[in-house]
């Protein structure tokens, strides 16, 4: 292997919490510090030796802005050291590895301190554009009369707040929302509200069983005065095929089959990763989790973003990464349980991949003994930015348990891309 | 010659003197700088193009610092009369100037250099964090004596004249400004611009109106003054009640007569114990920080970073105080749910440093981002200490450090805060013993300035050193102790406890005997801090240490008969007094406690008597304990222990601590009343082999009086 790949040293998260509840007191910057803060800890690194801080975040904060160098500064990693925030919807975690990734392979730094971080609970209520005016029309009004006209344009509906999530999870170009690609997808591939469900279940129940597993990547968090969080939240023990069926569709309300069940959870969260070369690795002494040996993003029809991901693992073997057969483990993000049975199913079709990708033949099951061993968004919750750091994580963790060697970490993103991330065991 | 005033001439008229020593130390007033001074403004009287005078100053923290205290103290009342007078003229001289005069005042202006400023038509003051301005004098048991008490009611107010001068406080800039002490606050680099546009104005107009410089409400504010600091000190600090008559005077009298008003008064404080007390405990102060200990061995490197491990209320306060010096914390306790609660600790107080203004917000919340909470082992870097603040028992010490030492293979030097239990018995199981020394820090982390720094048998002079420039870093004084039982601060006040306890189970009453001890000077009766140590930890410590020191009265029968039924103090809401409901902050005496009583020992006939054989038995037992310490060498020098029950204890400072204390009632006389008590009351008065030896020869601790030393020949032969 090239002596520039990226080797993953270590990594920590913060335990998920749903939006508005436990962590919602803490803004991203201050998750952000927190996993920072206790990745420093415990890796006993010098904060000296970082080259720079990338951190995923998609909502970005308006009082943080560049939200990555908040963290970094708040986190005690020296000013010197530039810090930057990238964006790629969903893949932004993703985004933060593989931008260290190339810097390394280009020579331009040897540590990093990645993540991603998201405080979906912090989305802010926005005034429309029309609103915005008015108000910028009454600042600028001198006289009293001047002042009084100014707001009497007002109307009551430009006092109702547009929720900034509701309009991130809308799709500017095609102007049709996350949930409602989903449905197109189900319907495309004809997935039932009952395999949904199923998926859904499925991944609860991994999630509650893997509670101890995944204490290895957690550290408790501090919320609001100072209440310890130990685990996800997101994971239900009491929930059932009846409960999940019982909910009614959101996106589309007839005859939808996407439920507030069946899709990931809007959630609070923070993920940071040490990342380094392979000479710094052996300059610190650090005895890294794997690394990171090809990755690809790929472009699709922004109606079917949910097909990303297999775009991009097409893109990633063309590039020279590792068969589908070859994973040992595999994070498929669960934007929504009918997005991932999908994605499954397509790369299980050899008319789709020699369809849509031009492939001779199917890309490759994926078996469910590897597939979200540990549970998926739907259960541990989905805060946008942090769940591509999160993936990696999560599975090059799962790939030590397992002894394995090769993990793929996989997303969809809204705006119709993929991202597809292979990772190795040292 | 030390003291320069460089006068530059500038072609408008205006004439710049700058405060500069030639060796680069903080401005002091003295004779030689006050010389400079009649020398300066006699040459600028003189000068007729001169059209404004700005005084600045070359040191980067300091404007002006006050009198040299250590000249002061050394001069006789007729030298200290003249001194003050020269004072005075010089500055009514400065004030008297035909030109206007501004002081440009960018660090520290206190006592004397803000007498001077007070002096010039305008101060502009700096917004910098080492901008503080104020008049101490009377927490030194003095007060301003060279036109202080004349010109501040002027300026600001009899009011507010009052507030500054009694209270002694430096103030920053904010309050500065809003007491009315200076007239603009600038950021550094503008204080002399600004200087020169207040100077463009001409002479400063005739005092402002103020309503309390009207006679019968000046009479009114003052009396309310002197009732408040009466209530507050019991009449053990003479000065603040001298400094308001002489202020409320001043306000109406000629310039003359005032001025003679302030040097009587001065010189008659001068004269009191408490001023010689109080002047000498601020080199105590001063002395506490240069505390060294330079072997010529390695140097550790610098400390970046501070593991507290164990999240109680002694680990988080020593967590948020080391954060808010700027240096990070890794805070690690067993669970989650305890770390939780020392976040909450630091939480508190770092909301109590913002309300009073000692922290901005975005300091206590850089403050709070230096903690990071673990509750799982991490791994130790270089530049790392290890403070362990967890329960008091050996075991579980022992090996925290033993595999603290496995999990770091640099040198870093490790620091218990024990208070009872032997730094050396912990080290046992380590391979490397001399990493191991004391930090004791005294609850209230933020409020109590002593650290005993505690260096044990194998303890590395290099750990030493180390933890000693720690302490200095994060702004405690340190004084340095040998590892043994209690160290210096309990090792004195444990059988001061164990004696109240035993006062009131002879039949005192608890508040008879605080009161005694509170009119004798101490911060709180002793009976109220056993309550508020809690009466179960109290009898532990006593009985622990009288394991360990034979010759220690143990804590009567009666204290762990309290204990066996639940009275803890005011944790458990009853204790020698009663805390719960509306007596939470108000505590009432517990009489119930007087059946438990009854049933053992004494009536309480004797409650009738004084209030004298209390103090006397208190203070005895203390002083011979002090003796003992300094005997066996616990520290080097009585300095140490004077300064280490002051600062660590809140031992009536204006009586200069036990030993000053003893010397003043003179040896003999104490070994006396303690050889009389012992015949009564018990061994634990039997004066130790140093005060019989001082007594017998009719030395005392301190020989030369009012200077401190920095070491005493007389005990550090003994000690070595």
């Amino acid at each position: 292997m090239s002596e520039k790949t990226l080797q993953i040293v270590d990594g920590v998260r913060l335990p998920f919490a749903k939006a508005g509840g436990k962590l919602s007191h803490l803004s991203a910057g201050d998750l952000g510090t927190a996993a920072t803060k206790a990745l420093l800890a415990k890796t006993g690194i010098d904060p000296e030796v970082i080259d720079e801080v990338i951190f995923g975040c998609v909502c970005q904060p308006a009082g943080e802005s560049n939200v990555a160098r908040v963290i970094a500064l708040r986190s005690g990693i020296p000013e010197r050291v530039p810090a930057r925030t990238v964006h790629r919807n969903c893949a932004s975690g993703f985004e933060a590895i593989t931008e260290a990734a190339e810097k390394v392979a280009a020579g331009r730094g040897e540590v990093f301190l990645v993540g991603g971080v998201e405080s979906m609970s912090r989305a802010p209520l926005l005034f429309d554009n029309g609103a915005a005016r008015k108000f910028g029309r009454l600042a600028k009004a001198r006289s009293t009369r001047a002042k009084l006209g100014a707001l009497m344009k007002f109307r009551p509906s430009d006092f109702r707040p547009r929720p900034a999530l509701l309009k991130g999870l809308t799709d500017p170009t095609c102007g049709i929302g996350m949930g409602e690609t989903a449905e197109i997808l189900a319907r495309e591939f004809s997935i039932s509200r009952e395999r949904q469900d199923a998926f859904a279940l499925h991944s609860h129940r991994k999630a509650v069983i893997a509670r101890s597993r995944l204490n290895e990547e957690i550290v408790p968090a501090y919320g609001h005065r100072f209440r310890p969080m130990l685990l996800d939240d997101g994971p239900r023990e009491d929930t059932s095929s009846h409960a999940l069926g019982r909910l009614r569709p959101i996106f589309v309300r007839k005859r939808g089959t996407v439920t507030a069940g069946n899709a990931s959870q809007v959630t609070d969260g923070a993920v940071a990763l040490l990342v380094a070369s392979e000479a710094a690795c052996k300059a610190h002494g650090f005895e890294p989790l794997g690394r990171l040996v090809a990755h690809a993003y790929a472009g699709c029809d922004p109606r079917r973003m949910g097909l990303g991901p297999i775009h991009a693992m097409a893109k990633a073997r063309h590039m020279g990464a590792p068969r589908l057969e070859e994973a040992e483990v595999v994070e498929l993000n669960e934007a929504f349980a009918a997005q991932a049975l999908a994605v499954t199913d397509a790369c299980a079709s050899k008319r789709f991949c020699n369809e849509e990708l031009k492939l001779n033949e199917a890309l490759g099951e994926i078996p469910d003994e590897i597939l979200n061993v540990n549970g998926g968004a739907i259960a541990l919750g989905h805060p946008v930015g942090a769940t591509g750091a999160r993936l990696v994580l999560t599975s090059l963790i799962e790939l030590k348990r397992r002894k394995g060697k090769l993990a793929l970490a996989t997303l969809c993103v809204g705006g119709g891309q993929g991202g597809a991330l292979w990772l190795e065991r040292n | 010659m030390n003291q320069r005033i460089l006068r530059q001439c500038g072609n408008d008229g205006l004439r710049v003197w700058t405060l500069a020593r030639v060796d680069g130390k903080p401005n002091l007033i003295d004779e030689t700088f006050l010389e400079e001074l009649e020398d300066a403004l006699a040459s600028i009287g003189k000068d007729p193009v001169a059209k404004g005078l700005l005084i600045r100053s070359s040191h980067p923290s300091v404007f002006l610092a006050g009198a040299d205290l250590s000249q002061l103290s050394r001069k006789s009342s007729s030298d200290l009369d003249g001194l003050l007078s020269r004072g005075q003229d010089a500055f009514a001289h400065l004030a008297k100037l035909s030109i206007p005069t501004a002081c440009a005042i960018e660090g520290a202006c206190l006592g004397g250099g803000y007498e001077m400023a007070l002096a010039c038509d305008y101060r502009v003051l700096s917004d910098s964090a080492k901008a503080v301005i104020g008049l101490p004098e009377t927490s030194l048991g003095l007060l301003p004596g060279w036109g202080g008490c004349f010109r501040l009611p002027r300026l600001v107010g009899l009011f507010r004249a009052l507030t500054i001068v009694v209270s002694g406080k430096p103030f920053r800039p904010a309050k500065a400004r809003k007491l009315g002490m200076v007239d603009e606050i600038v950021p550094g680099e503008l204080v002399e611009p600004a200087a020169k546009e207040w100077l463009a104005r001409g002479k400063r107009s005739p005092g402002e109106f103020f309503f309390t410089n009207l006679w019968p409400v000046a009479r009114f504010v003052s009396w309310r003054a002197s009732r408040e600091v009466l209530a507050r000190t019991r009449g053990n600090y003479p000065a603040p009640l001298a400094a308001i008559k002489v202020l409320r005077k001043a306000t109406f009298a000629h310039f003359d007569e005032a001025m003679s008003l302030e040097r009587r008064a001065f010189a008659g404080l001068a004269k009191t114990a408490a001023a010689r007390n109080l002047v000498s405990y601020f080199f105590l102060r001063e002395r506490a920080k240069k505390v060294d200990y330079s072997f010529k061995s390695k140097r550790l490197p610098e400390i970046r970073r501070v593991h507290v491990i164990g999240a109680g209320v002694m680990g988080g306060g020593i967590a948020q105080w080391v954060a808010s010096r700027g240096i990070d914390v890794v805070l690690s306790d067993l669970s989650p749910d305890a770390l939780s609660d020392g976040l909450r600790t630091v939480d508190r107080l770092l909301g109590k440093a913002r309300a009073r203004g000692i922290l901005s917000a975005v300091d206590a919340r850089a403050a709070m981002d230096r903690i990071t909470p673990v509750s799982k082992a991490v791994p130790l870097r270089e530049g790392d200490l290890v403070i362990e603040a967890i329960v008091e028992r050996i075991g579980a010490k022992r090996s925290l450090f033993a595999d603290l030492e496995k999990r770091s293979e640099y040198d870093m030097p490790f620091a218990s805060n024990t208070s009872a239990l032997s730094i050396d018995s912990m080290s046992v199981a380590m391979t490397d013993r001399g990493r191991l020394g004391g930090l004791h820090f005294f609850n209230p982390v933020h409020r109590m300035e002593l650290v005993e720094v505690i260096r044990g048998p194998h303890t590395d002079p290099a750990v030493v050193e180390s933890l000693l420039g720690f302490v200095r870093r994060i702004g405690k004084r340190a004084i340095l102790c040998k590892d043994s039982p209690g160290f210096l601060v309990n090792r004195i006040l444990v059988p001061y406890l164990v004696e109240a306890a035993e006062l009131w189970a002879e039949g005192w009453s608890a508040d008879k005997i605080d009161e005694a001890m509170l009119d004798f000077g101490m911060p709180m009766g002793p009976m109220r801090l056993i309550d508020e140590i809690g009466l179960d930890v109290a009898a532990h410590v006593a009985n622990e240490l009288k394991f360990r020191l034979s010759h220690l009265g143990s804590p009567p029968d009666l204290l762990e008969r309290m204990v066996g039924q639940g009275l803890l103090g005011r944790k458990s809401g009853n204790g020698f007094y009663f805390y719960k409901g509306k007596n939470r902050h108000n505590p009432v005496l517990n009489h119930e406690l007087n059946s438990l009583r009854h049933k053992t020992k004494t009536s309480s006939k004797k409650e009738k008597k004084g209030k004298e054989e209390i103090i006397d038995r208190m203070i005895l037992v203390m002083a011979n304990e002090a003796a003992r310490c300094l005997e066996e060498g616990v520290v080097d020098t009585p300095e140490d222990v004077d300064f280490g029950m002051i600062a660590g204890a809140g031992w009536a400072p204006f009586r200069g601590g036990p030993l000053r204390h003893a010397d003043s009632q003179g040896l003999s006389q104490i070994v006396t009343r303690m050889e009389r008590l012992s015949r009564k009351d018990g061994n634990r008065f039997r004066p130790c082999g140093l005060l019989l030896d001082l007594a017998r020869h009719g030395e005392c601790f301190y020989p030369n009086r009012g200077v401190v030393s920095k070491s005493h020949p007389a005990t550090t032969e003994r000690t070595k």
